[in-house]
């Protein structure tokens, strides 16, 4: 909302800079968001009097036109002849700049010295008297001399609000003014809306509201004898200020009216009603209005529309049609001042994409027992500016009254929930400053206007006192009441250890967009049907790249990549922690989907970064896997075994899936080569992606402290060669079987290939450490053992020892 | 024969002082002091020497033993040190050669951000709840006193599966879920972080981003807490000069509701671009909750009252680290998060 200073300053006597009034606006929760002006783009450009109007003896299209510019007289040149002797005009001196960088200078014309031009409207870059060519005549009562930016109040504070949607009694100047009011204590003048009703001469509309749910009330004027023109320009201007075009005067003054009441109006050429009836009743299906931006607009039931006898001649409250426009042949208007249903207004609009400025306001909600005040001030403004005669009284279908609320308020209330001592009288002035009623008594009954309805209870009374009071005035205090302990959950300190394990193993963390390209599975190459595409699709994405719900994370971390990739960043390590979205199994469409908390990495490059003393190495399977193992490790979980798989996006052969006992809890691969094309990543890329829904069920975060061994350990290395097809874990697992109980450790120090070993078959060898917690192990012992351990190494895998 | 012992033993000095070498050294000890050595040769040769003579010569002989045994350890030792000290100067380094690095990651700066606002609020004895990022109308809107068709609705430009099935707009619907779950027990005091999703994708917003709720309920809660509680937030987050300015404002599940401003972080109040020269910075919006909010989720609000706040974690990081564009934090830049330590 738009305030022009000046203009607010009909309504209430101010003293105070636009400054200081917003701020204190500001403060009492009137946003003011910026102070602004209209836009001058001229320069040098003042009022002068038209002397003496003559035509140029040499050129029939020129005329020599004498003005007073406040100091002298001078003679200009000009094109036209709009004005007569006595007209204020803009005038343009030598020196002066007009938009688009044009500059006035002294001139020749036709042997004539022209001292300046006289501008249009036009060349002032001002969209005032639209469709009136030739020179902007001002009013009449434009002071000689003056810059015509000071004139014309083009200079003048505006004041924009950014108004919180309760507060819909400030789209109106009266209603900042009520605001005004409470904040300073100054009072309300009204404006002129007195009205001589006089016998109708033309036939009586008849006004029938058949959708009475959707339309409260519906009044309304006739206005004869109208003569439509250009409204004055300071009318002109203060429309400007308020963001609207000026248009001719019934318009403009519908607007103006609705600036100061906040009621939109509407202005009906009379004669074109059918019948003169005017129907309030929903539209029928597929019923065409051509509204007034000339568009055709198919109609549908829920819609509100205003009919005469035969059609629909406007949406109600969003735009009227075209056919009852008022033109410059309208002889009579009807003007219509009506309530609707703001929901209703609010479905209409939106369903054609309008924003008017009336639908505004009906949506935010306006005062019902406004209607007839603000119907008044227009017929007012219609006569003083002679625009045509009230025909007859006012017509009014007021089909359900609203009347003030009466609301109670326990002083005793409003002082804790606010924390502030503050008196039942003081309370009551804050009331009784915006022309609220009061009745005092134990406690306060407030009779609150219509116009208020954002005060519907006793809560809202509080604000009103807190606000209007001041809230830097509120003291500061600190909870009081029960201790509580404020602590993380176990969920949540997991989940934050998980975090720091990742940084600790070098990896970053990236949030990604939950939402994702559809494409996403193409481009990882997973298949049609299969579950990662049973996505949650937006009914109403930005666009095609965010509209499903992610089921993974892997998609967006590998985008990640490129984008760094793109920016020379080669040597990467990510990680993400957020929640993917599977859609309810049994009823995906109204069932919430499930949110499963999900790890994600995804790692490409050369670790460490180069250094004098050591080379980087590139990050291989064996990478990942051991930050997914320290991980697990780090987190408590126990026996977990990772077992050769395949993925759509990974490539056979360096993918595993991740389980504990029977639950996968993931799976962790080399980025499938086709997956990398798609993407255009240019290095290998090794990732991983953790159910952490699952994994939280398996971490055991509480230590307990195994005693430290009091006898000493024996170790021993043991090479063996094995057929490629049995797995180093198949050997580790039965070295520990077979050693045990007295194997402790069993660690894989070397692999070879190579010309002594037989073909498909490779060397591995371990060093394990033997040790018994209650007596040192002799040297028989441990070859007992380690023989034991080669027998059924050859026996149950044909591993043959390497000597 | 005494001639001959002082004549080795003038040797024996010579030679261990000449030495250069603990090696060295160690071959004149085995010289002189050696099973074969010279002086051993002569104690051993005590036999043959006449009774006057024997405990003249043993005695001296000995004598010799323990001056030169003596001068061997003093030499040994100097040896030992004049090598270390060699070592010592050889094995100098360029201390400002680069270190091996240890090269940690980086948590993403609103992770840190929402650690830390998480860390003041537990150590004002709040817990930290969540909730879904995909609600239902009900608890986005409905349960927090936005009807359908009510223009609050504008303030928020949701993304919708269907009807009745949106992404949250903001963290509030966690209030809800949380009261429904505690009511009527109090006190409640918790913050929930989390993703929250609005239809808006230009320079200043993001269509995803965070913030943080918080909720607390109990007897006697007033605006003055909720003013008390922000500013001692906005100390510990921003210092300790932090001032805290509350503006009247509306929210559907709030009444009264108010915008918290702190002074601002780059000027500290004097007027800069930051904050538009007014000194003041916005950071949350905030209420006492709408007695029909506690209502609906099983709080009687003649008995019971709270406030909720809640504010923009990336409006907070950017504020805190100066970062200018939204954008960076989805972009996830590796240079970027590198800067976050």
């Amino acid at each position: 909302m738009r305030v022009p200073y000046t203009w607010l300053k009909d309504f209430i006597d101010l003293d105070i800079s636009a400054y200081r009034l917003a701020e204190m606006l500001t403060h009492a929760g009137i946003e003011v968001e910026e102070i602004k002006t209209l836009e001058v783009d001229f320069s040098d450009v003042v009022v002068a009097e038209v002397v003496s109007v003559e035509k140029h003896p040499e050129a029939d299209r020129l005329f020599v036109v004498r003005v007073n510019d406040g100091k002298e007289t001078r003679t200009v040149v000009a094109g036209i002849d709009n004005f007569t002797k006595g007209d204020k005009v803009p005038l343009a001196k030598p020196g002066a700049v007009l938009p688009k960088n044009v500059k006035i200078r002294r001139a020749r014309l036709r042997g004539i010295e022209s001292h300046g031009m006289l501008c249009s409207a036009e060349e002032l870059g001002l969209p005032l008297n639209p469709g009136v060519d030739g020179v902007l005549v001002l009013d009449k009562e434009a002071p000689v001399g003056v810059a015509l930016e000071t004139a014309l109040r083009l200079a003048d504070p505006i004041l924009v609000l950014g108004l919180t949607p309760n507060r819909a009694d400030c789209l109106g100047l009266i209603g900042v003014a009520a605001e005004v009011a409470a904040l300073t204590g100054k009072t309300v003048q009204m404006p002129d809306n007195t009205l001589n009703f006089v016998q109708n001469e033309l036939p009586r509309p008849q006004i029938e509201v058949q959708a009475p749910e959707l339309c409260a009330r519906f009044a309304a004027l006739v206005i004869k004898d109208v003569q439509v023109a250009q409204s004055p320009l300071w009318l002109q201007v203060r429309l400007l200020q308020a963001g609207i075009r000026p248009i001719s005067n019934i318009v403009d003054i519908t607007n103006y009216v609705m600036w100061e009441w906040g009621q939109p109006l509407h202005a009906y050429d009379y004669h074109t009603l059918s019948e003169q009836k005017i129907i309030v009743r929903r539209a029928y299906p597929n019923e065409i209005l051509v509204t007034l931006d000339n568009q055709k607009r198919s109609l549908s039931e829920e819609m509100l529309v205003i009919a005469d006898a035969e059609k629909a001649i406007g949406l109600a409250g969003v735009m009227g049609g075209l056919d009852t426009e008022v033109s410059s042949e309208t002889k009579a208007v009807l003007l219509e001042a009506a309530h609707f249903n703001a929901a209703s207004i609010r479905r209409t609009g939106r369903s054609f994409g309008l924003y008017s400025e009336a639908q505004q306001r009906f949506e935010k909600g306006v005062d019902v027992n406004g209607c007839a005040e603000a119907l008044r001030r227009a017929a007012r403004l219609i006569e003083l500016l002679q625009a045509g005669k009230v025909d007859g009284g006012l017509l009014d279908e007021y089909v359900s009254p609203v009347y003030p609320r009466q609301i109670r308020l326990r002083p005793e209330r409003a002082r804790k929930l606010i924390g502030l001592e503050i008196s039942q009288l003081e309370m009551a002035n804050i009331f009784k400053r915006q022309g609220f009623g009061v009745a005092e008594g134990t406690q306060l009954h407030v009779t609150v206007p219509t116009s208020r309805a954002d005060l519907r209870e006793e809560v809202d009374l509080i604000e009103e006192i807190a606000r209007i009071y001041g809230y830097d005035k509120i003291p500061t205090t600190f909870l009081s009441g029960q201790l509580t302990q404020g602590r993380l959950t176990e969920r949540q300190r997991t989940l934050s250890k998980i975090r720091q394990l990742m940084v600790a193993c070098g990896l970053s963390e990236a949030i990604c967009y939950s939402f994702i390209s559809p494409r996403q599975f193409d481009l990882l190459k997973i298949p049609q049907g299969h579950f990662l595409r049973h996505t949650l699709n937006l009914a109403n994405p930005l666009s095609e790249e965010q509209s499903v719900m992610r089921t993974m994370l892997i998609g967006g971390l590998l985008s990640t990549l490129l984008y760094n990739q793109n920016r020379h960043e080669h040597n990467v390590r990510l990680f993400e922690l957020g929640a993917v979205f599977l859609p309810a199994a049994d009823d995906p469409l109204t069932a919430l989907p499930d949110e499963r908390t999900t790890l994600g990495i995804a790692m490409m490059g050369s670790f460490p970064t180069e250094h004098w003393q050591q080379k980087a190495v590139e990050v291989d399977f064996f990478t990942v896997k051991g930050v997914v193992e320290t991980l697990l490790t780090r987190l408590g979980v126990k026996d977990f075994s990772f077992a050769i798989t395949e993925l759509p996006w990974c490539q056979p052969g360096q993918t595993a899936e991740v389980r504990v006992g029977d639950i996968s809890l993931g799976w962790l691969g080399r980025i499938h080569p086709e997956v990398l094309d798609n993407y255009d990543l240019q290095q290998p890329v090794f990732a991983a992606e953790l159910d952490l829904e699952k994994l939280l069920t398996k971490t055991q975060l509480t230590t307990s402290y195994t005693p430290l061994p009091r006898y000493p350990a024996v170790m021993r290395d043991l090479a063996v060669v094995v057929p490629e097809t049995i797995s180093a874990a198949a050997v580790m697992n039965l070295i520990r079987e077979a050693g045990a109980p007295w194997v402790e450790n069993v660690t894989l120090f070397d692999q070879y290939r190579g010309p002594q070993i037989p073909e498909n078959s490779r060397s591995l060898a371990f060093s394990i450490i033997y040790r018994d917690p209650s007596r040192t192990l002799s040297d028989d012992a441990v070859a007992e053992v380690h023989q034991k351990i080669e027998k059924a190494l050859a026996t149950h895998l044909g591993a043959g020892l390497r000597g | 024969m005494q001639e001959k012992l002082k004549a080795i033993a003038t040797g024996a000095r010579t030679d261990i002082s000449m030495a250069k070498s603990q090696e060295e050294l160690k071959k004149i000890q085995v010289k002189y002091l050696g099973k074969k050595g010279e002086i051993t040769a002569v104690l051993r040769g005590m036999g043959q020497l006449s009774p006057e003579e024997r405990p003249l010569i043993g005695s001296l002989a000995n004598k010799i033993r323990d001056e030169l045994e003596a001068l061997f350890a003093e030499r040994e030792l100097q040896l030992r040190k004049e090598e270390q000290q060699r070592r010592i100067a050889a094995e100098k380094v360029d201390i400002t050669l680069p270190g091996r690095p240890q090269e940690l990651g980086h948590l993403h700066p609103l992770t840190t951000v929402m650690d830390e606002i998480a860390e003041i609020f537990l150590g004002m004895g709040f817990t930290i709840a969540d909730g879904p990022e995909v609600e239902t109308d009900y608890y986005n809107f409905e349960a927090l006193n936005i009807p359908k068709d009510h223009p609050a609705r504008d303030m928020q430009d949701s993304f919708y599966f269907n009807p009745e099935m949106l992404l949250r707009t903001h963290t509030s619907p966690v209030q809800v879920h949380t009261m429904e779950k505690l009511a009527p027990q109090v006190p409640v005091r918790i913050i929930a972080p989390g993703k929250v999703y609005r239809r808006d994708d230009d320079a200043t917003h993001s269509p995803m981003f965070h913030q943080v709720e918080g909720l607390v309920i109990d007897y006697n809660v007033s605006l003055a807490d909720l003013k008390g509680t922000l500013l001692l937030f906005a100390r510990q987050m921003f210092g300790s000069h932090q001032q805290v300015r509350l503006r009247p404002s509306f929210f559907p599940f709030t009444e009264p509701s108010a915008e918290v401003d702190i002074s601002c972080v780059m000027c500290h109040g004097k007027g800069c671009k930051v904050c538009k020269d007014t000194g003041w910075i916005e950071i949350l919006g905030s209420g006492m909750v709408h007695p029909r909010v506690l209502e609906m989720s099983g709080y009687d609000p003649e008995l019971y009252t709270g406030y909720a706040f809640g504010m923009g974690v990336e409006r907070i990081a950017m504020l805190k680290y100066g970062v200018d564009d939204l954008r960076l934090f989805f972009q996830n830049d590796i240079r970027m998060l590198r800067q976050f330590r």
